[in-house]
């Protein structure tokens, strides 16, 4: 069997892949491609820990459900608001977007 | 037999105020689809009528005697009574503002304030959530709605922008946070329930608890970027620029109330074993905020800029109260929040009548109103001295009464920064009343010579008329009479078991009693009840 562990890094490496795009895309689907990518670590992250810890009542799984679901609601607005800005300025790079400054 | 069973151990009542709120965005969605355009006559009246039901429902549910519901997801207690209704009651004054704002934006009103309710909904559960799960989609119903409502001027490129901003640093942040709540589920050995999983923290013992302290971290990361902490705060002032004035009136209110219940809750309830780190974090927090909040706050010519920064500074002025952990820290930091509801939301019905008015939000466009609309000059003038601090005002009280307990508690460090940024903040709060008042005629801005004849009777201008009027009143008088208001933050902190733990259990490493023994009974009392 597996050991535990080998799940946790696989889901922390592909936790960091998603920082790294999300802090290097310039695209703006990519950037929403990279926070899917965090939350798949999650997922394998709470998956692992039910199926070793808490078999039994499995709260990790149904957890797990949870959150592909509201990944797919954040996806959708995502895309939306990426439709509407789009219509308007005619691109998804980010580097453009730049009327509000900090 | 085995469902009325069931039922009846959910304990369904306790969410009540958020049926009703439900129950109000679902009459305005199909009123809405049925009437169409003709609806917007009534239901903006609907949802304030709902709200403020939902208010009532939630005032019959002080002290009640079983707060948990839903096999423990949903707990009712009293502090969780008064976050709820500060989030509800700054829903109830966002919808005179936007009734006006809307309407000549050329957007539906009945979907605005339908995704409004759903973020209020959002903000009220967050505030009782009491395990990982509700938690999390709580924050997430909060957060989805609060990006649509900021894109909610779809035609604008600066709402677009500041839409798009806001989700990507938002869904990243809560990310962050989720995977924080991963390793909690993993760290506890399977447990969802908060008090569960600091049990078992309690249990294993361990010196150098570093898989927490990792947990810790991301849970952080996601409080405070939903507190708007420096240096989670990027996002703010761009977010509050380009969305529409009436929404930044409600995430500068409505949303950070639900981060702050948040903060409360989950660190409180998970972290006693942690204490001492996420107490230091907060410090550290609080007065980077306060600090670039009020500083950075000088330099800016957006009123909504402005407003931006000061809110942030004044989430520094709130995490005071969360670090200090007695109970006039925590009862402060709720009174404050009672007041900067009022003030707050003022400040904001005055910058929204005046880009009504005018169509700007530049602070020099405001020189010389005085001389045009003195009850707009006087309006802004008393709520922005109040978010100052200025002695009659209500803000003055709520400081006090905020720098007072951390006093007590010994956090002069604190206190001090709070006191010096203070002072800064009442420079750049004064120099907008200043550019008001006392400009000669000659001197006036473009907008306000071409400004338009002061008119009440045009539609929905009326309701704004009240809740300004409301709004100032509140503030005015609520600092002369705080002692409701200070008798409601007390007791909700006096009559939660959950606070009453955490601040024996600061009290006690000074009577020099193993921390760990004196925190497992309180915790597990708590539990049972």
């Amino acid at each position: 069997m597996i050991p535990l562990e080998f799940y946790l890094l696989l889901a922390a490496a592909l936790f960091c892949i998603g920082i790294y795009g999300l802090v290097t895309s310039r695209n703006v689907i990519r950037v929403l491609m990279s926070i899917e990518l965090l939350l798949n670590a999650v997922n394998i992250n709470l998956m692992a820990f039910s199926n070793y810890l808490d078999p039994a009542t499995a709260t990790g799984q149904v957890f797990t459900v949870f959150v592909i679901s509201i990944a797919a609601a954040e996806a959708a607005v995502g895309l939306a608001i990426v439709l509407a800005i789009y219509r308007n300025r005619d691109t998804v790079d980010m580097e453009e977007f730049n009327l509000l400054k900090w | 037999m085995d469902f009325t069973n069931l039922a009846s151990q959910l304990n369904a009542g306790i969410i009540l105020p958020e049926g009703i709120v439900v129950a109000t965005l679902l009459v305005v969605l199909v009123g809405d689809l049925i009437a169409g355009r003709a609806s917007t006559r009534w239901t903006p009246y609907a949802t304030m009528a709902g709200l403020s039901l939902a208010i009532v429902a939630l005032i019959y549910q002080w002290d009640t005697a079983t707060p948990l519901s839903f096999l423990g997801s949903f707990m009712g207690d009293d502090l969780s009574i008064v976050f709820r209704g500060i989030i509800v009651l700054s829903a109830i004054a966002t919808v005179p503002m936007s009734i006006r704002y809307i309407e000549q934006s050329g957007t539906s009103l009945a979907e605005f304030l339908v995704i409004m309710m759903t973020a209020t909904l959002g903000g009220m559960f967050l505030s009782g959530a009491n395990d990982l799960v509700t938690i999390f989609v709580a924050l997430e119903t909060l957060s989805i709605s609060s990006y649509l409502l900021t894109g909610y001027m779809k035609r604008d490129p600066r709402s677009n922008e500041a839409a798009l901003k806001y989700l990507l640093i938002g869904a990243a942040s809560s990310a962050i946070f989720l995977y924080g709540m991963s390793l909690l589920y993993g760290l506890s050995g399977g447990k969802m329930k908060l008090l569960e999983i600091s049990q078992s923290f309690v249990a294993a013992d361990s010196d150098a608890p570093i898989g927490i302290i990792v947990a810790l971290v991301f849970v952080i990361a996601g409080i405070a970027f939903k507190i708007a902490a420096v240096p989670f705060h990027q996002w703010t002032p761009d977010v509050y620029e380009g969305s529409p004035t009436p929404v930044v009136a409600f995430l500068s209110v409505g949303s950070k109330t639900a981060g702050f219940a948040l903060a409360i809750r989950l660190l409180v309830a998970v972290f006693p074993v942690v204490s001492e780190q996420w107490h230091f974090v907060f410090t550290a927090l609080a007065i980077l905020s306060m600090v670039l909040g009020n500083v950075v706050a000088l330099a800016q010519t957006s009123m909504k800029r402005l407003l931006a920064y000061s809110s942030i500074a004044q989430a520094g002025f709130l995490m005071i109260g969360l670090v200090v952990g007695t109970e006039a820290g925590y009862s402060s930091m709720i009174f404050y929040l009672l007041i900067y509801l009022f003030m707050n939301l003022g400040g904001f019905t005055c910058v929204i009548l005046f880009s009504l008015r005018t169509g700007t939000d530049q602070i020099s466009e405001y020189s010389g109103l005085y001389q045009k609309d003195p009850l707009l000059t006087l309006c802004l003038s008393i709520c922005l001295l109040s978010l100052g601090g200025i002695p009659p005002l209500a803000g003055f009280f709520g400081k006090l009464y905020i720098f007072w307990a951390g006093w007590q508690a010994g956090a002069y460090g604190l206190v001090l920064v709070g006191l010096v940024t203070s002072v800064i903040s009442i420079y750049y709060y004064i120099r907008v009343v200043k550019m008001m008042v006392v400009k000669e005629p000659q001197e006036m801005s473009d907008a306000i010579s071409n400004y338009p004849e002061v008119r009440w009777d045009l539609p929905g201008l009326r309701p704004l008329q009240v809740s300004l009027i409301l709004a100032v009143v509140a503030t005015s008088l609520a600092g002369i009479l705080s002692n409701p208001l200070f008798t409601l933050a007390n007791n909700s902190v006096s009559h939660t078991p959950l606070l009453q733990a955490a601040i024996d259990q600061q009290q006690a490493p000074k009577a020099v009693v193993p921390p760990v023994a004196t925190i497992a009974p309180a915790v597990t009392s708590v539990a049972q009840r």
